[in-house]
């Protein structure tokens, strides 16, 4: 868990607005946050640096107006979040197999493991995250808070400003969804345990019973 | 009773992710692993949420390995001071209209007006060629004090935003620090 993105930890964070020291101190502080939701969100790390810059150019922009009694945290996830979903509906990001840092960070995770067994969890990982590049922006959103950040569904829904009921539905159809992409994906079809006989397609299904 | 079982399963399912992290409450728990004990359907759903979020936590706990890269910063300072440049500086007509959305009005019309009467009554050109140290004043005193009152003797210093009731003849000089567009915006932080 990331300890400063869940917002707990830092209520009072807002730098001052005329202090440019304060404001670059703030922005060390929470670019990693920002650019890893950016990342996890576009997987194109040039996107997520542009991301970042945007993000934090607009809480400079808005600097005197934001609470600073509330945590920056939310705040910032939730412009990351929006810019991302502006530029993936823009565009169709590929989906890219696994980025290179990734990988490396993989490798480097874990160095014992058998070539063999390494090039399984990496075909799992290209499918989970070809599956995650077809999600919807919006449930990708709350993959990559749930997941990554470790939030609970109301902490979701507070950074999305969404309803608790729409962030818990996004949640269960976007791990439908990727549910059914690794079980299409030959690669990684060991993986995941294949559905039981008779059990139905779809998480409306039960409605054709 | 069909859709009565399917809302029964939706519901229950909604909340599979969260039995799987053990993040719901006792009583739910209980419900769903109930109904996941008596339902087929949803105990598959169940088997491969748990295998899903496994390799969901595998990828995100790879993912905060990561680190954002060198020079972020050297980028949005620039972005900042490009950001303080387009509206700090902005056209004469956006600070009009600033001016106007903000009520100041007056500041903007009255030294008009005022420049129009003396304009067209040839006092304007008695008043600001008497400005103008070389061309009729002679006393060192008030050449001093004239001095003070206008360090700036560049064409664009002329009086903007004073009021010139208050102050007739006095010309502001003209600070390239001080921000015009808006007087409610920020002030400038030094980085």
């Amino acid at each position: 868990m990331v300890e400063s993105s869940t917002g707990a930890a830092d209520p009072a964070a807002w730098p001052r607005v005329d202090d440019g020291a304060a404001f670059a101190a703030f922005y060390a502080r929470h670019e990693a946050v920002v650019y890893r939701t950016a990342l996890a969100m576009t997987r194109d790390a040039s996107i997520a640096e542009e991301v970042v810059t945007d993000t934090f150019l607009r809480a400079y922009v808005a600097r005197a107006t934001l609470d600073p009694e509330r945590s920056p945290v939310p705040w910032l996830q939730k412009v990351a979040i929006n810019l991302c979903v502006n530029r993936l509906r823009r565009r169709r990001l590929p989906s890219q197999p696994l980025d290179d840092v990734t990988a490396h960070a993989m490798r480097d995770r874990d160095p014992s493991r058998s070539p063999e067994r390494m090039s399984e969890q990496r075909e799992a990982m290209d499918a989970l995250l070809a599956g995650i590049a077809r999600l919807k922006p919006r449930q990708r959103a709350v993959v990559v808070l749930r997941f990554l950040h470790d939030y609970s569904l109301a902490q979701i829904a507070e950074t999305l400003d969404e309803p608790l009921g729409t962030v818990k539905s996004r949640l269960h159809s976007a791990v439908y969804a990727l549910r059914e992409d690794l079980h299409a994906d030959a690669r990684v079809r060991d993986l995941v345990p294949a559905p039981r006989v008779g059990a139905v397609a779809g998480p409306d299904a039960e409605v054709a019973q | 009773m069909s859709a009565l079982f399917a809302t029964a399963c939706r519901d229950r399912r909604e909340a599979i992710v969260e039995l799987v992290e053990g993040r719901l409450a006792a009583p739910e728990e209980t419900d769903v692993l109930a109904h996941v004990a008596a339902c087929a359907a949803c105990s598959a759903m169940l088997a491969d949420t748990v295998a899903l979020t496994m390799h969901l936590r595998r990828l995100a706990q790879q993912d905060r390995q990561v680190a954002p890269p060198a020079g972020g910063w050297a980028r949005l300072r620039a972005r900042v001071m490009a950001h303080e440049l387009r509206h700090r500086r902005a056209p004469w007509s956006v600070r009009l209209a600033t001016l106007f959305a903000q009520g100041g009005l007056k500041a903007v019309v009255a030294p008009l007006v005022l420049l129009v009467v003396l304009a067209t009554s040839g006092a304007g050109v008695q008043l600001f060629g008497a400005a103008r140290p070389e061309a009729t004043l002679t006393d060192g005193a008030a050449v001093v004090r004239q001095a003070r009152l206008a360090p700036d003797d560049r064409p664009g210093a002329v009086a903007h935003g004073a009021a010139p009731e208050a102050m007739p003849g006095l010309r502001i000089a003209h600070d390239p620090q001080r921000p015009t567009a808006d007087p409610a915006a920020p002030p400038i932080p030094r980085f």
